[in-house]
């Protein structure tokens, strides 16, 4: 080490409305091609076409695994009803990779186990981040909106993820 | 509440409107302090403490209760003033706080237990599992339900959830889901959910054209081009005008503004308890006009007859209007 930072890369789940095949093709090159540590998986936007990717996303997960990667089961931005929820515990309940929740549903699901906080949950500030922290919260993407020394300061007096 | 069976919820901007929601027939005013500390932090408006107690005091001698939104999200390394403000509201004599953040949420469980909390519309939470979740955590007793659910799902929430429901049914409509919009931020720099204005005036410029085309700007961005004549409405990214394939549209959303009149029947009957006016940056004319109208339709409703269609078309400012998702189907 030559003292260089060493920021680990990281792939957000993919949000574009792409054919099974499409998303097959492209995780497949980031498998292969991608100098990336972890790759989140799954469906956010829109659970009425997440049974049309399963397979392809299935598959992603196997190359990428094989490829040395971490994977990351994600969960979607927003639930609205029974259908959704049952969606969003589905994939809790089957996930054999760590989860990151994006609606305060998969929270409120996944409270005293292990598990990661999306960019669709409001985190701005230490008090919810020790909330969120003492229910199972390992990590946490941040939302992009605040100043720069906030992560610092959620750092600073937080604790843990 | 004497009259009808829905509470009506109205904005106060101002001392002034305050007022005037509740000699209109108000039973709940919702209003803010002076600073970053809820959503509506816009130039002129909003409470200082003395003017908040002075307000209490005016709606509780009209049977008004008066709830204070404390909606954005509190900076990291300076919660302060975010919990002064809770403190406050307690200590003025609020009937309740509207909050947003987990980390507020639970500091006022704690330090003012005896405080009605209630979950604001700006913590996006659309569920039964997340309503729950905070009932469960923070013994909130009433959310003010997200502007994305329709009536059906609002029914099959309000028979689950421990607390009460509170459904926006008149005036601005975001198109987007509230608390979780980065929009605003992205092309202004200021974040709605932190600093309490979406599309800040200060970063909004009108210019006129050569051939008198009105060019609408929000951080820099062209957001609208209207045309002579044409009526211009304020540049929210969420309601531009853009150029997709060739032709200049509304890509997200529609520049209308709620009106749920119609649906107020079946939102009773879905179990909603608390109906809300959006509006704290409007006029007390308008004030005025949109409560008297609504609260003839919520007392026609508590006595199971139809709202006066006739009367609806008055306080929609000619503009266009929505019943928004709540007769959402799926296209």
């Amino acid at each position: 080490m030559t003292g260089r930072p060493t920021a680990r890369l990281t792939l957000g789940p993919l949000l574009f409305n792409w054919p099974a095949e499409k998303v097959r093709a492209f995780y497949a090159r980031i498998a292969r091609e991608a100098p990336i540590e972890t790759v989140y998986l799954g469906e956010v936007v829109c659970p009425k076409r997440a049974p049309l990717l399963a397979a392809a996303l299935a598959d992603a997960a196997e190359w990428l695994l094989e490829a040395g990667k971490e994977v990351v089961q994600s969960t979607l931005a927003m639930v609205l009803d029974a259908r959704d929820m049952a969606a969003v515990e589905a994939v809790i309940g089957s996930s054999e990779f760590p989860v990151e929740a994006n609606d305060m549903a998969a929270i409120a699901a996944l409270q005293g186990r292990p598990h990661i906080v999306g960019p669709h949950i409001n985190v701005y500030n230490e008090g919810t981040l020790r909330w969120l922290v003492g229910g199972g919260a390992m990590r946490l993407s941040g939302t992009g909106t605040g100043p720069r020394g906030d992560c610092q300061a959620c750092r600073d007096r937080g604790s843990g993820a | 509440m004497t009259r009808g069976s829905l509470e009506i919820v109205c904005p106060a901007g101002t001392p002034a409107a305050l007022r005037v929601a509740v000699g209109a027939g108000a039973d709940s005013v919702y209003l803010g302090f002076r600073n970053e500390t809820n959503a509506r932090n816009f130039p002129g408006l909003n409470f200082d403490y003395d003017e908040l107690a002075e307000g209490i005091a005016h709606a509780h001698a009209w049977g008004v209760r008066v709830l204070v939104a404390i909606n954005t999200y509190p900076r990291a390394g300076d919660v302060g003033p975010w919990q002064t403000a809770v403190d406050d509201a307690a200590r003025a004599g609020a009937d309740a706080v509207i909050l947003a953040d987990m980390g507020l949420i639970d500091y006022a469980y704690r330090a003012h237990p005896g405080l009605r909390r209630h979950l604001s519309v700006q913590a996006s939470a659309s569920s039964v599992a997340a309503i729950e979740f905070y009932r469960r955590a923070f013994d909130i007793k009433r959310v003010v339900l997200p502007r994305v659910l329709s009536v059906a799902q609002i029914a099959e929430l309000s028979s689950r959830v421990g607390v009460e429901t509170e459904a926006f049914v008149f005036g601005g409509l975001c198109v987007m889901a509230e608390g979780r919009c980065s929009l605003s931020s992205y092309v202004t720099g200021q974040s709605p959910n932190m600093n309490g204005a979406c599309s800040p005036a200060n970063a909004v410029r009108y210019e006129e054209e050569d051939d008198g085309t009105l060019v609408s700007t929000l951080g820099g961005y062209t957001v609208n081009r209207f045309a002579t004549g044409e009526a211009a409405g304020y540049p929210t990214l969420c309601k531009g005008r853009f150029v997709a394939r060739g032709a200049a549209d509304y890509l997200f959303g529609e520049p209308a503004s709620l009106n749920a009149m119609a649906v107020l029947p079946d939102l009773l009957a879905a179990g909603v308890r608390a109906v809300k006016i959006e509006g704290r940056q409007r006029g007390r004319a308008y004030i005025a006009r949109v409560i008297t109208v609504i609260r003839a339709a919520v007392d026609a409703v508590g006595e199971g007859m139809a709202p006066d269609a006739a009367t609806l078309g008055a306080v929609t400012e000619g503009g266009r209007d929505t019943v928004g998702v709540y007769r959402k189907g799926w296209r």
